[in-house]
């Protein structure tokens, strides 16, 4: 007779950071869990294994997730828990450091060393399990990452240090799991990726994204699929002819911009300008009328002037858009920006951010009047 | 080609949550999480969560709105 042993071993993941990440941990709880693990996310019941998966994405991001580790490296000298794991990307951006500043970890991993975690797990890697991720969120959304890492070369972003080379997933996988999601009864499909745009240029050598939507939209049950992060720079406007075509495909588009002016754009290494952002957004809004339009901004790059932030304010009111969101400048080691001079005060960052908020918190007081 | 210009006053919305009087959801304009709201009072309304329903926006503020249910 066949006896099943039972683990008494509890795991608890905590999710630090983007949806990105977000989806690290899912696949990494779908693992464990088809190793006969009791898992939990994001709880406050007693587990006796952790693992943090971290961000490493600003400063503010990298503080929270190191107060994470040490509050649990206390629990764990404490004998609260057994085991300490940490990944992700603070982890893989800095595990040098974190190993001696944090020893009562057991083991730092990197991005993509989800194999050696469960390893350590005694945990096998299950390839088959591809594209039947246990989901976090509400039961009717999923978020859906369709490719890792970004070949883009922005002078302020460290993420590509954490999340290496662009490599798309296939079509194939994609709507394997999309599926799979419908059969869950799972109705919106968030796609995510570091850059939505360049999906494809690796696996079948162009930008691949509308067949990839077409493929997705064709899978009953999906009833709404939403874009996060295209990036402006050589935007392939079939995107919107898509959108406008596909029902299912939600009229919105997150595209974070960063900077209107052209000198800021330019010292960001954005490839774009001012005009062709512009221009852009006309297409995107003559294309899809009632497109609902989502973007960031970063103010306080090295050397920001005045004049430089008035140019983006008056950007900001004159393309009105549906949302916006900002981020202040955080200098970044390895970054090619890290080589300028982080010149803007703190306190003019966090005024400058205001600024923009203040604009467009009228703007969208207006577009919802309108509603 | 055809793209209708939506009535924007009745909009499609999906429902993420129940959140103390309200039912709280989406419309596709809406991403989860960083994105306006829109709230119908549960005490008018019944929806099942993660449904669609067709709700007539009758209020607004800054970042959310109020609507009542149609279909």
């Amino acid at each position: 007779m066949k006896t099943k042993t039972l683990r008494q071993d509890k795991v608890n993941v905590i999710t630090l950071g983007c949806s990105k990440n977000l989806v690290d941990s899912e696949n990494i709880i779908t693992q464990l869990r088809a190793n006969d693990y009791d898992v939990i996310h994001d709880s406050n019941d007693e587990a006796n294994i952790i693992i943090v998966n971290t961000c490493g994405f600003i400063d503010l991001a990298k503080e929270e997730s190191i107060n994470t580790i040490v509050q649990y490296a206390d629990i764990k000298s404490k004998g609260g828990i057994d085991k300490l794991y940490v990944t992700g990307c603070l982890s893989q951006r800095y595990k040098d450091d974190l190993e001696k500043e944090i020893p009562e970890v057991d083991a730092y991993f990197g991005t993509l060393e989800l194999p050696g975690l469960l390893a350590k797990l005694n945990a096998d890697y299950k390839y088959e399990l591809i594209g039947e991720r246990n989901i976090t969120t509400p039961q009717h959304f999923a978020y859906m990452k369709i490719s890792e890492g970004c070949n883009r070369t922005c002078s302020f972003c460290a993420i590509p240090l954490m999340r290496g080379k662009h490599i798309s997933r296939s079509i194939d996988s994609l709507v394997k799991e999309a599926r799979h999601f419908a059969s869950l009864g799972i109705k919106e499909l968030v796609l995510i990726a570091q850059e939505l745009t360049y999906y494809g240029l690796d696996l079948y050598k162009k930008r691949a994204l509308p067949d990839l939507l077409d493929a997705l939209c064709a899978v009953e049950g999906i009833e709404w699929i939403r874009l996060h992060y295209a990036y402006p720079s050589k935007f392939p406007r079939e995107i919107l002819d898509t959108m406008a075509i596909q029902p299912k495909i939600c009229n919105y588009l997150d595209i974070p911009l960063q900077h209107a002016s052209d000198t800021v754009l330019e010292r960001m290494r954005r490839q774009t300008t001012r005009q062709e952002q512009k221009e852009l957004i006309e297409y995107a809004r003559a294309t899809v009328p009632d497109i609902a339009i989502r973007t960031t901004f970063l103010v306080g790059f090295p050397g920001e002037s005045d004049e430089e932030f008035q140019d983006l304010c008056d950007f900001v009111e004159q393309m009105r858009f549906d949302r916006v969101g900002v981020f202040q400048y955080s200098h970044e080691e390895d970054t090619t920006a890290f080589l300028l001079e982080d010149d803007i005060d703190p306190e003019l960052k966090a005024e400058r951010a205001n600024r923009i908020m203040e604009i467009q918190q009228s703007i969208s007081f207006d577009h919802n009047q309108k509603e | 080609m055809i793209t209708i210009k939506k009535n924007r006053s009745e909009v499609k919305v999906l429902f993420d949550r129940k959140e103390g009087e309200y039912f709280v959801g989406r419309t596709e304009y809406d991403s989860p999480e960083v994105d306006n709201e829109v709230l119908v009072a549960a005490k008018d309304h019944f929806v099942r969560l993660g449904d669609f329903a067709l709700v007539e926006i009758t209020d607004a503020e800054e970042y959310d709105l109020f609507g009542k249910i149609i279909i």
